[in-house]
């Protein structure tokens, strides 16, 4: 193949697996390139026939206290780390999200991870499965008060978030429809071993609902829900913008919701489609979602070999705005340009600082900016910035930046132009700071490598993907 | 910080008003005395040094339980559970109360300095949680909006006043105008602050909000610094995302090495309850204090979608959102700033009157705001909602929500409410 | 007849291994896949580095450390399925007079650890004020013997660099903290009168991440 296409085709490969997965380390990527584009495609939207044993051995090896509110996040992030199925945990992601429930009011970390294993088991299949498995789930029950939900006396929280947020969306049902939906799920509880159907409680009467009148319970509910033309839209034009583009065309979304008809609601049909699109691997879609701050972070740390998930990261995530399993209400996350509030855009830029500090040079494998440097025999300020503007951001930035970032990496610490022989780069870190304005020359360059990759995850380009 | 060009455009802009009134006053519909009492209410430099605080209580507020009307029978007929009993109100007068929690609000209607609005709402009430915000902080009940109201009182500021500091322009420079007319006192940005050429920035923890290097290698932060305010600044790119992402990124920038000087150098003995209300009001005083110039300043209070078990639920609540706002007047009192804020705080709808199966309420209609603070004419506004006629089983509003803002933005403000809010508004008498 | 049976042929032929060498290619990225096998920081099976997770580090100071609880807490115990409702109260009270006791012994705690703090911060400001006397002192000697003699003494007392005294050496501190620690093997043994064995082992599994079938 002929260099330009190859590249294209690289770039591609690069932007299938940031918007299927988290990124990827230069080990993880090499497999992908091989394959070709197609082939990747095939195998990211087909999780379930790929090998995850390596994963579940090394979960095994960890120790991790499932009724400990920290440790479910720190679980899950391992998982995000060290998968060969990223789709499948985006797609988790995605669907936490949606059916979004908070550990704030549920209070109990182990049903938030039973619920994410069954979020795990339906994410790709057939989506009335998915629906039905989160109505019975405990986690949910609790969350919006169907444990309340009583013959006499309906609570019509679960209705009304199933209709508006989980299925159709606003403007597709009546108030009445809300109260007919209620009386159905009545009696739907949660026991600390499961669902559990309190028939005594459940109305068993006639009901109408969405134009169709029957003695419907929640499994009714949910078929006729799922059957509705407004749903595939609704989860159609959400799994777009999540995986795609902000703003699709109306054909677009027309289209993968003619998928969900057409392949009978199975969601992974969905995906595939919207992968396979043209919209997808047009340039129009490159760079054109803003990183949320699981995909910022667990990039970052694939980017720099981070061996070991720290027990900081997941309150830096929430600092970000992305508590996992602590949504800030039953619609989730927003996304988009939610997630660049000016003080979350610090908290990015500080992580940024801490992955390039020298706080993980302990860890074997982590890979400093040094180091990548003279694992690529990088010789030359010129030669450096190239090297990282197009390992992180894919050489999306102006000119004058990359003018600046060469100016900035060859100046000494008063600014003045130094020469840049870029000899053995890596050096004793510092154990204990020096007086400010002061820094050894040997220690100037390491600086430099240091500070210019972090200038370079704070450019507003680093920010997409 | 104003020029005299901008003090004659605001002129102008109450000087059409005015005429309005002035051709009114000709006609003998009002006379000379309420004409210049009015024009004194938007003279537009009383605006000054005035601020307002919103707090938006999330999850929708039971307004019922927060202004009681246990004078009416209704009220305990509709809520044998969880009713607060008569002798634990706090009174107001011989019908409506405050919640047993709000001892400290009680103190303040007492001395004048709070404004209850009864019934406020608007029509065709969406009781979805987040239309209904939305509603409340774009002002735009028929269209989905995308801008704030206090967004779109900033920009009229932001034009009608140089900013204090003017990025250098590289596309188109109306957009890069950075100043630090608001705050945003919560990890995400309210829609109400959503504006078309102000960023607001967002600073949950003052600490945390500083551009940060290696901590071996402090020597370099100021080359760093340069750099990227450099790279920022002449980011020659024109894809809306990436101009968002640059505008937020600088504006973070300023604010964040601002803000740190200002925190410094605070001090009071005012002991704020422990939580994030009591630390995000303390860093509002400091702010207020330290004198930054910012006009709006936001905040979000969680967890009052109170489904099931309402009664422990709200008295927490509210009991936190008494202490704090009381050590916070009382902060701002010792910095002599308190009669310079004026505090509105609010919630996307009320609850239902009749209780539920759980010890709660669902999604109602229309609630109570309240007023606390500078200029504020205490007492009882709008009408309480009849519990008996309603709509579809909950209240009728008798206060459209823009009138409360109208009244806050040409009364407290001196801004032009119909230019904010697409038309006019009446005002009501608080302040 | 026969050159086109033979093209046929040699088509068919070329397309079987065409196909044969599209299934080889697959089977072999499916074999030698490098998802089976090791972590993704190394090419080869035999990672050399095992991925971990770190926990959040627990006190650092040696008292935090003793007074570590490691007793389940109510929110636990709750998750225990098999608990019926008379077993439900018992715990609830259990727990109640354990936080409440708890709370008492804090109290008593944390003036001593105060006072012990404060101590130590006007200690250290004695000995610091004392030293830059002595350091004035030989400054203030003018005939070279006298200040060389000076001299020694003072690096002597250099050496003598100042010693912390420890929280956990401290008499006051001690009783009380074994008063707590007593108290937490105590709710110990009453909670294992409430709580079966089994029960407790079931919140084992629950720890562990044992998944119901349901959501397998």
């Amino acid at each position: 193949m002929p260099n330009k296409n190859k590249n294209k085709n690289d770039q591609q490969i690069r932007h299938l697996l940031n918007r299927a997965g988290f990124g990827f380390t230069p080990e993880e990527l090499a497999p992908y390139l091989e394959m070709g584009y197609s082939s990747a495609l095939e195998q990211l939207t087909s999780p379930s026939s790929t090998d995850n044993s390596a994963l579940d051995h090394m979960l095994a090896e960890q120790s991790f206290d499932f009724t400990n509110p920290d440790d479910i996040k720190r679980w899950w992030l391992f998982r995000m780390m060290f998968t060969r199925r990223p789709l499948e945990e985006k797609m988790t992601l995605f669907w936490h999200g949606h059916f979004a429930t908070s550990d704030n009011k549920v209070r109990n970390p182990y049903a938030m991870y039973v619920q994410n294993c069954t979020i795990r088991k339906h994410a790709f299949g057939k989506f009335d499965d998915l629906l039905l498995a989160m109505s019975k789930d405990p986690a949910m029950i609790e969350w919006l008060d169907n444990q309340q939900n009583r013959k006499n006396k309906p609570n019509e929280n679960y209705a009304r978030e199933v209709m508006e947020l989980f299925t159709m969306g606003i403007g597709n049902y009546t108030e009445q429809d809300v109260k007919e939906g209620a009386r159905a799920f009545t009696g739907w509880q949660a026991k600390p071993d499961g669902f559990f159907f309190n028939s005594g409680q459940h109305d068993k009467g006639s009901k109408t609902f969405l134009g169709q009148t029957g003695n419907f319970n929640g499994e009714d509910i949910v078929n006729i829900l799922a059957n509705q033309k407004a749903t595939g839209h609704y989860l159609a034009g959400k799994l777009i913008r999540f995986f795609a583009l902000y703003n699709p065309s109306n054909s677009f979304v027309d289209e993968i919701a003619g998928v969900y008809k057409k392949s009978d609601h199975n969601i992974g049909a969905m995906v595939s489609a919207i992968f396979a699109s043209r919209n997808f691997t047009s340039t129009a879609c490159f760079h054109s979602l803003i990183k949320s701050p699981c995909e910022y972070v667990i990039g970052m740390l694939k980017t720099f070999q981070v061996s070991q998930v720290d027990a900081e990261v997941p309150r830096l995530m929430a600092a970000m705005g992305q508590n996992l399993f602590n949504p800030p209400s039953v619609k989730g996350w927003d996304g988009g340009e939610n997630w660049i509030a000016s003080d979350v855009m610090m908290e990015r830029f500080n992580f940024a600082t801490r992955m390039i500090s020298q706080k993980f040079d302990y860890l074997e494998k982590y890979s400093s900016p040094a180091k990548i440097a003279a694992e690529q025999g990088l010789t030359s300020a010129a030669e450096t910035v190239d090297y990282f503007l197009s390992l992180l951001v894919e050489n999306d930035a102006p000119p004058a930046v990359r003018e600046r970032l060469i100016k900035y990496v060859s100046s000494d610490m008063t600014g003045k132009p130094m020469t840049m022989p870029m000899t053995n780069p890596i050096t004793m870190p510092m154990t204990k700071p020096l007086a400010s304005g002061k820094l050894p020359e040997d220690k100037v360059l390491d600086a430099r490598l240091r500070g210019l990759v972090h200038l370079i995850m704070t450019l507003p380009t680093y920010q997409l993907n | 910080m104003t020029n005299p060009s901008s003090i004659y455009n605001s002129i102008n802009k109450s000087i059409s008003r005015r005429d309005f009134l002035a051709g009114l006053a000709a006609l003998g519909i009002l006379g000379q005395q309420q004409l210049e009492a009015f024009a004194s209410q938007i003279d537009p430099l009383a605006g000054a040094e005035r601020s307002i605080l919103v707090i938006q209580l999330n999850g929708g507020n039971d307004g019922i339980n927060t202004i009681i009307p246990y004078g009416n029978g209704a009220y305990y007929d509709a809520r044998p559970k969880i009713a607060i009993k008569q002798a634990d109100v706090l009174h107001i007068d011989d019908k409506v109360g405050f919640h047993p929690s709000l001892t400290a609000f009680q103190e303040f209607y007492k001395q004048g300095k709070l404004a209850v609005i009864q019934g406020v709402g608007y029509p065709e009430p969406n009781r979805s949680h987040f239309r209904s915000i939305e509603i409340w902080q774009t002002a735009q009940p028929e269209i989905i909006g995308d801008t704030g109201w206090l967004g779109r009182y900033l920009d009229h500021l932001s034009i009608s006043q140089s900013p204090g500091k003017v990025v250098k322009a590289s596309i188109e420079p109306d957009k890069e105008k950075i100043a630090m007319l608001a705050v945003n006192v919560d990890p995400l940005l309210p829609k109400s602050l959503l504006a078309r050429k102000v960023a607001v920035p967002s600073v949950s923890d003052v600490q945390a909000f500083r551009f940060k290097v290696d901590p071996l290698y402090q020597a370099d932060r100021a080359l760093q610094l340069e750099a990227f305010n450099d790279i920022y600044q002449n980011f020659d790119d024109n894809r809306p995302v990436v101009k968002k992402l640059r505008t937020s990124g600088l504006a973070a920038n300023r604010a964040s090495e601002r803000l740190l000087d200002l925190v410094k150098g605070h001090k009071t003995t005012v002991k704020y309850p422990d939580g994030k209300l009591g630390s995000s009001l303390k860093f509002i005083a400091q702010m207020v204090s330290g004198g930054i110039g910012a006009k709006v300043y936001t905040l979000g209070y969680d967890g009052f979608d109170t489904h099931a078990g309402e009664l422990r639920t709200q008295t927490n609540l509210l009991a936190g959102l008494g202490k704090s706002l009381s050590a916070f007047q009382e902060d701002l009192k010792q910095h002599g700033c308190d009669d310079k804020v004026m505090v509105l705080v609010f919630s996307e709808f009320g609850r239902r009157v009749a209780e539920n199966g759980g010890g709660g309420t669902d999604h109602g209609t229309a609630g109570p705001c309240l007023v606390l603070g500078g200029g504020v004419k205490g007492g009882l506004y709008g009408q309480y909602p009849s519990l008996t006629e309603l709509d579809h089983g909950d209240l009728k509003f008798n206060v459209d929500f823009r009138t409360v803002y109208a009244t806050i933005l040409d009364r407290w403000l001196g801004a032009d409410s119909r230019e904010v809010l697409g038309k006019n508004f009446d005002n009501l008498d608080f302040c | 007849m026969s050159k086109l049976v033979a093209l046929l042929l040699l088509i068919i032929c070329l397309s079987a291994y065409g196909q044969g060498e599209a299934l080889a290619k697959s089977i072999s990225v499916h074999s030698r896949s490098p998802f089976a096998v090791g972590n993704f920081f190394s090419a080869s099976a035999a990672a050399a580095v095992k991925p971990s997770v770190e926990k959040r580090p627990g006190p650092k100071d040696v008292i935090g450390q003793q007074l570590v609880d490691a007793n389940p807490t109510l929110e636990q115990v709750r998750l225990i399925p098999s608990l019926d409702g008379p077993q439900r109260k018992q715990v609830n009270e259990l727990f109640n007079v354990y936080r409440s006791d708890l709370k008492l012994l804090n109290e008593q705690l944390r003036p001593l650890r105060e006072e012990f703090k404060a101590r130590l911060k006007s200690e250290k400001e004695k000995f610091d004020k004392e030293k830059q006397d002595r350091d004035k002192l030989a400054k203030e000697k003018l005939s070279q013997e006298k200040l060389a003699k000076e001299k020694q003494e003072q690096t002597k007392a250099e050496l003598a660099k100042f010693v912390p005294a420890k929280e956990e050496e401290d008499a006051a501190i001690i009783a009380v903290v074994a008063k707590i620690k007593e108290r937490q093997n105590q709710f110990t043994q009453a909670l294992s009168k409430v709580v079966s064995p089994t029960q407790m082992l079931e919140l084992e599994q629950l720890r562990r991440g044992k998944v119901p079938a349901y959501a397998q």
